[in-house]
């Protein structure tokens, strides 16, 4: 039976249990369902062509065994099968194939498998964000069939298109626009359908990317007043939408600022997804009345991690993904020496206020095993009195650092700004870049940079002329960067030219050159006063 | 005038089982449609006849009385006839018995009524009566008669019930509307019931059970089960019914009305009756245009569109589509799957479904019960059924499994000329929940247009892949390869369009080394990693037997060259795992051309990555050339292969490898050295270049070199060795090739290594190949193996005369060595080109002072 079937029977109770009842488990109980379900996985994985692989032959036996046998892995270690799409060296069979780039790769695409199992999982947990996004309070349910879904999201094969199936196998949820139709759009056309079919038959609930969110909503004052801008238009609307849509131009009319869309639709959830969400939460909280739910996803992973009614931290479906946690310290050592192998804790052994790099071994069939996906996440508290949880709770809080993440949309690594000086031809002696944040809270990502004496001899260089030079390889290297411009409008990238000497300098000072991808506060404060 | 109930429900009765009787009129008729329209029609006659009779219609109430006795008996023979059917039982002879027996009763009791006489009318105050007279012991016997027919159809029923699962859902209607006729019939008795036609309503119901069980088994065809015609008779019945019931307070109303209306009496009740039955009339249209009509219309647009649409389309993709959309639209079905026969076994394999992120990995082979039993069978088959049959008991249980994971609950074989060219796998409705016999009426025709339109697309599909691609990779062929490059070209007159041609290094070499099986997998591998490193807009082809072309539009010489790197890489760095023994790194040399920078027409692009492969060639291996700039490689593997320099940079190592023989057994040393001095010139007389004599010079100082696992006991053992010692010395071959394979330059020698005990009729070791198959340098060494261990002297064997040790050779010529090398080498030792061992044997080893 699906929420679906269980909605028209009116089984509220039944409901909450079975999609949202993770959440009432004790830590013991959360774990044991990991350490079974990890069992399982183990066995289909060891058995595996790509299993025995990574174990060289050997099999464990008990799960302490495994995290033992098993190093920690990166997408590498699964290129060569994944990427040539082997099924049969799989743990499981995949049905589908989801993509994502794979910035500083081999390739240019990183592919995982999605057997039907995991996609069960997926799409139960899926459910349970919609229930847990639109209700107010514990056990409370507020999601119809009738209800619409205005969709920000990119389409299959990446993993964010994998929703609305996943989704309408649970609940004939309308999505605006439909799926079939925008999955054969571009992300403009689906952005300006989408609004225009919610001007006129409403709109209930709201995903996208926290980015994308945030730009959709910002230009649906553009979207409204083009929408509106016949009678003929107004009139192809239902009557209450038109009513609102009035009401709403009468008030802001005499407020004086720009109609948004709180004042036209009554949202009854909305779901993010993506990194750089906190800096545009309240922006669109204060857009839509709503304030928006985190959930967490990735292609590897799939579906992992929900917020609740409180929006205050997130959990971890105990079904998706089995947790290890890697400590801030020792995440940092890894990047620094290779050869270090740091040690993981489970989910029973974190620690509030300390940050980890997560690391999964997927479940129910899935490639990957104790996988360093590259995110890191801070855990907030063991449990929650409004949420009434007994379950650690977490925030996102970026990659890892020697990954760039630039508002969910694009990722770029120490090769990629490499390859982009290189092609730029600029005489660039060292650089160092760091993700920051600007006045009105948006990411960017700052490049501090040396250029050789002698080539400004001869070369007419500045920093708008190297920003802009390196701005468009970076766009030519990285399509989602040139979307990132394109959708977003933003401008992702800012330079600072430091006196010549200044790196080496601090190579001389502390003994070795600065980190090249996010260098602490401290690293930097040093470089910018020598 | 006075209206009984019992006339009253006794219409109803009649009309609703006349209803049926012309609805089954036009069934499809099968054994259980002809039963049950008899049952209807016994019905008819017994409630009909006594319907009459109390009303004492012309011509006699006698009459009707035995048109209704003849009925009742009818309603136990065709009840009889009727489950016999249902539950596909034969029992001809009982029939037969029971049809005479019931018959010659009837016949019997017509004349005096000697065992139920008809009653009597009997006028008390004005109102007549009807009484039966008292039930003689001759009523006992047709009793008992009825009795053992009925007790017969109901063990029949229980037996039928016990034994076949899959008909009790449907055989629970029937059994419970005989129970409720009987406590009909029964409850005659009971005074409560008194005045009330339980009997007749009892029969109604029962009537309704065996029309839900009908429905339920789907057994027959409805064409149209509701004319206009059978509409107009059942209004008129009705009306006829309910101007029957509301004629007396019309007449009464017209005798008190103030205007003396009885002179229009007749007008007013013609009018009363035409608008009843219109109203009656309108009604029904409304019902059978909702229910029957605007479906049976909505299926036929559905049909008719799907029809059109597969009629233009040769994609199966398209059809499938079409074909699952098409049934889901018109029947609400949630889970809708397509398969067809698929490769060379012709396995069934799931290609499509309605659901988006199905689970399509199940392939059912063709000798699955499921594909048997849909071969044989013309209609739907129920899965519920199927899993009740013998067939089912061989299915494997994951196949089970997965069906009812997919929630298959029928299936529909999509037959063309005898042949199953797919299945529809399906779930029962969605929200509709049941399938009616119109969504199986509507999935059997759209099987049917989808049978032939599968039939077609496959074929056309097949001839299509045939003629683009190529058998083995599966990427495009050479000469699509073309077309689509032409195409792409003009495409890209306004940007850029690259080409990349990737030349497998060594190939031949590796095909010799592992076998041609091994070699076809790796250029599958190789194709796959091609395919799987493009854009969807680029293609792959395979432009010879070891090259691949792989056409990128809008990629500039940048990102042309950063795809050939990380092609070069994937492919050096592919494993092999089917093998057990670790297989040599594939190199490739990639040629890269560009439009408009280095090409301006298609054959000038062709041209130059052609141009750019063959400057690698000359070159060397394993590099990527664009245009003039020769991209050299960074690795530890991409050496330039020019023969000379690989000979000097290896001369130590091969010298370290003999070393490490004469270290362990300085015969093997002595030996390898001869071995190389015969071979070699062996070579030279042969007239093979220079190239090819000094492969065969190193192959003949390392053919051995694998003996230096071999233990000491062994290998000096001075008698014979026993068969498994035999074993463990054979295995030195491979041991040479496990050493010879880490030295990447050096494997071009192992083609000879590895074949120096093969023999010229295929009985030799290790892969037993024969003839020709075995290469030259291989069949040259051994040979020159052959002579010298003859020659030598061993610790288990003296050493045999040069005449006797070719007169071996000449004997085994054909069968160990090839004829036409063991002629050169008599010929080259009886000139005296061939130093014999003995006196006029070097005593340092003549090979490996040359390499010192």
């Amino acid at each position: 039976m699906n929420l679906q079937e269980r909605l028209n029977n009116k089984e509220y109770d039944a409901i909450w249990r079975h999609y949202c009842g993770f959440l009432d488990l004790t830590l013991d109980a959360y774990m044991s369902i990991q350490k079974r379900l990890m069992e399982e996985q183990m066995i289909l994985w060891s058995q595996s062509e790509l299993g025995q692989t990574l174990l060289k032959g050997k099999t464990p036996q008990t799960i302490d065994e495994f995290r033992s046998l098993v190093p920690l892995t990166t997408y590498d270690d699964y290129a060569d099968v994944l990427l040539q799409r082997r099924s049969e060296s799989l743990p499981g069979n995949p049905v589908i194939w989801i993509q994502t780039t794979w910035e500083g790769g081999k390739h240019p695409i990183k592919i995982a498998p999605y057997t039907r199992n995991m996609l069960d999982t997926f799409k139960t947990n899926v459910a349970a964000c919609l229930i847990l996004a639109t209700t107010e309070e514990k056990g409370k349910i507020n999601v119809t069939p009738d209800d619409k879904l205005l969709y920000g999201l990119a389409p299959l094969p990446y993993a964010t298109g994998l929703l609305p199936h996943s989704l309408n196998e649970e609940i004939d949820i309308k999505f605006l626009p439909p799926v079939k139709e925008a999955e054969e759009m571009t992300f403009s056309e689906r952005n300006k359908l989408g609004f225009k079919m919610a001007m006129k038959g409403d709109v209930e609930l709201f995903f996208g990317l926290g980015s994308v969110a945030y730009a959709i909503s910002t230009s649906f004052t553009n979207l409204s007043s083009q929408g509106s801008g016949g009678l003929s238009s107004l009139l192809k609307c239902k009557p209450k939408m038109i009513y609102r849509f009035l009401k709403a131009k009468v008030r802001c009319k005499k407020e004086n600022r720009a109609i948004t869309p709180k004042d036209v639709f009554n949202l009854k959830g909305f779901m993010v997804a993506g990194t750089d969400n906190r800096c545009y939460k309240d922006d669109l909280e204060a857009l839509w009345g709503v304030r928006p739910m985190e959930i967490f996803a990735g292609t590897e992973p799939s579906l992992i991690g929900t917020e609740t009614w409180s929006r205050d931290g997130m959990y971890f479906f105990p079904d998706a993904c089995f947790y290890e946690f890697i400590t801030e310290k020792d995440m940092l050592k890894t990047l620094e020496d290779e050869h270090f192998k740091p040690k993981t804790y489970l989910m029973d052994e974190v620690i509030p206020g300390e940050k980890y790099e997560i690391v999964l071994s997927v479940l129910k069939g899935g490639a990957f095993a104790r996988y360093r996906v590259g995110d890191v996440y801070r855990c907030v508290g063991l449990t929650h009195s409004q949420d009434q949880t007994k379950i650690p709770r977490f925030e996102y809080v970026d990659r890892v650092p020697n990954i760039i993440d630039i508002a969910g949309f694009t990722r770029i690594s120490e090769t990629g700004i490499k390859n982009a000086i290189e092609l730029s031809r600029l005489d660039v002696a060292a650089w160092t870049a760091k993700k920051t944040y600007n006045h009105q809270n948006r990411p960017f990502m700052h490049l501090y940079l040396e250029l050789r004496n002698e080539s400004l001899i001869h070369q007419a260089v500045n920093t708008d002329i190297i920003k802009e030079v390196l701005t468009t390889y970076f766009k030519y290297l990285d399509q989602d960067y040139r979307d990132l411009k394109k959708i977003l409008g933003m401008d992702p990238l800012e330079v600072t030219v430091l006196r010549s000497g200044t790196f080496s300098a601090y190579e001389a000072k502390h003994g070795k050159p600065i980190t090249k991808m996010n260098p602490t506060p401290f690293e930097l404060g040093d470089l910018l006063t020598l | 005038m006075t209206h009984g109930i019992f006339e009253y429900f006794s219409s109803l009765a009649v009309i609703s089982y006349l209803f049926m009787f012309l609805i089954f009129l036009k069934a499809e008729k099968n054994n259980i449609v002809r039963a049950f329209l008899l049952l209807l029609v016994s019905m008819i006659l017994w409630t009909g006849g006594s319907l009459l009779m109390r009303i004492e219609f012309i011509p006699s109430y006698i009459l009707w009385y035995h048109v209704s006795l003849g009925g009742m008996f009818l309603v136990i023979y065709s009840y009889f006839r009727f489950i016999t059917a249902f539950i596909g039982e034969s029992k001809k002879g009982f029939s037969a018995f029971y049809l005479i027996l019931l018959l010659g009763c009837f016949v019997i009791n017509i004349p005096s009524g000697l065992f139920m006489k008809w009653p009597s009318i009997i006028t008390r105050n004005g109102v007549s009566s009807m009484v039966y007279d008292e039930i003689t012991g001759f009523a006992a016997v047709l009793f008992l008669i009825a009795g053992s027919i009925g007790l017969h159809v109901f063990m029949m029923l229980l037996k039928s019930y016990r034994k076949n699962h899959a008909l009790r859902s449907k055989l629970t209607p029937i059994i419970l509307g005989i129970i409720i006729l009987f406590l009909g019939n029964l409850a005659l008795v009971l005074p409560i019931f008194r005045g009330f036609p339980v009997d007749i309503l009892a029969g109604v119901v029962n009537a309704g059970f065996i029309l839900y069980s009908l429905v339920k088994k789907r057994l027959f065809k409805l064409t149209l089960m509701a004319s206009e015609s059978v509409g107009y008779l059942f209004c008129v019945l009705l009306g006829f019914l309910v101007f029957y019931t509301i004629q007396p307070y019309l007449e009464l109303a017209l005798s008190v009305s103030a205007n003396d209306l009885s002179t229009y009496s007749l007008l007013i009740y013609m009018l009363t009756f035409v608008a009843v039955v219109s109203l009656l009339f309108a009604l029904w249209k409304k019902v059978i245009s909702n229910i029957f009509i605007r479906e049976e219309e909505t299926f036929n647009a559905i049909l008719k569109k799907y029809s059109a649409n597969v009629a233009k389309s040769l994609d199966l993709n398209t059809i499938f589509e079409l074909t699952v959309s098409s049934i889901a639209e018109a029947t609400g079905i949630t889970h809708i799957y397509m398969s067809i026969p698929e490769g060379a076994h012709g396995n069934y394999v799931m290609r499509h479904s309605n659901q988006s992120l199905a689970d399509l990995s199940l392939v059912l082979k063709k000798d699955n019960p499921l594909i048997t039993c849909l071969k044989n069978k013309d209609d739907l088959l129920k899965m519920d059924e199927f899993s009740h049959s013998v067939d089912y008991k061989s299915m494997w249980e994951n196949e089970k499994y997965q069906l009812s994971k997919m929630k298959v609950q029928y299936a529909l074989g999509l037959k063309e000329q005898d042949q199953l060219v797919g299945m529809i796998l399906f779930s029962e409705g969605g929200k509709k929940q049941r399938l009616r016999e119109q969504d199986f009426n509507l999935i059997q025709s759209i099987g049917l247009i989808a049978s032939i339109a599968i039939k077609n697309a496959h074929t056309y599909e097949k001839a299509y892949h045939e003629a683009r691609t190529d058998h083995l990779t599966g990427v495009l062929n050479r000469r699509y390869f073309y077309e689509i490059l032409q195409t792409e070209f003009e495409l890209s007159k306004e940007g850029s369009i690259a080409l990349l041609l990737v030349n497998l290094d060594d190939f031949k070499l590796f095909n010799q080394l592992y076998g041609v099986k091994q070699g076809d997998i790796a250029l599958k591998r190789v194709a796959e990693i091609i395919r799987s490193s493009i854009s969807p807009t680029c293609h792959v082809a395979r432009y010879s037997g070891k090259e691949f072309a792989v056409i990128l539009p809008a990629y500039d010489v940048f990102t042309a060259k950063k795809l050939a790197e990380s092609l070069r890489d994937q492919i050096m760095s592919m494993k092999n795992r089917s093998t057990e023994y670790r297989q040599k790194a594939i190199t490739v040399s990639i040629g890269i051309s560009v439009a408009p920078y280095g090409a301006k027409t298609v054959k000038e692009l062709v041209e130059n990555a052609e141009q750019a492969i063959y400057q690698i060639k000359r070159k060397g291996k394993n590099a990527i050339k664009i245009f003039d700039t020769f991209v050299q490689p960074e690795s530890p593997h991409d050496e330039i292969n020019k023969y000379a320099q690989v000979y000097d940079e290896f001369k130590s190592t091969i010298y370290a490898l003999t070393a490490a023989i004469d270290a362990k057994d300085h015969y093997t040393f002595s030996h390898s050295d001869n071995v190389a001095f015969y071979a070699t010139e062996l070579a030279k007389r042969l007239s093979l270049n220079e190239e090819i004599v000094e492969n065969i010079r190193q192959a003949a100082l390392l053919h051995d070199v694998g003996k230096i696992g071999i233990p000491e006991h062994i290998l000096n053992k001075p008698g014979k060795l026993t068969m498994e010692e035999y074993e463990v010395m054979k295995g030195h071959v491979e041991a040479s090739i496990d050493i010879i394979r880490h030295l990447p330059s050096l494997d071009y020698v192992i083609p000879a290594v590895l074949g120096h005990h093969e023999y010229y009729d295929g009985n030799g070791y290790p892969r037993r190949i024969a003839g020709d198959n075995i290469p030259l340098t291989a069949r040259i060494l051994c040979v020159a193996d052959a002579f010298d261990a003859m020659v030598s002297e061993r610790c288990y064997k003296p050493a045999f005369p040069v005449e006797e040790a070719l007169h071996r050779l000449e004997r085994d010529a054909g069968k160990q060595f090839d004829p036409v090398l063991v002629d050169t080498f008599i010929m080259l030792v009886k000139q005296g080109l061939i130093s014999p061992p003995g006196s006029e044997r070097l005593k340092t080893p003549r090979v490996i002072a040359a390499i010192k």
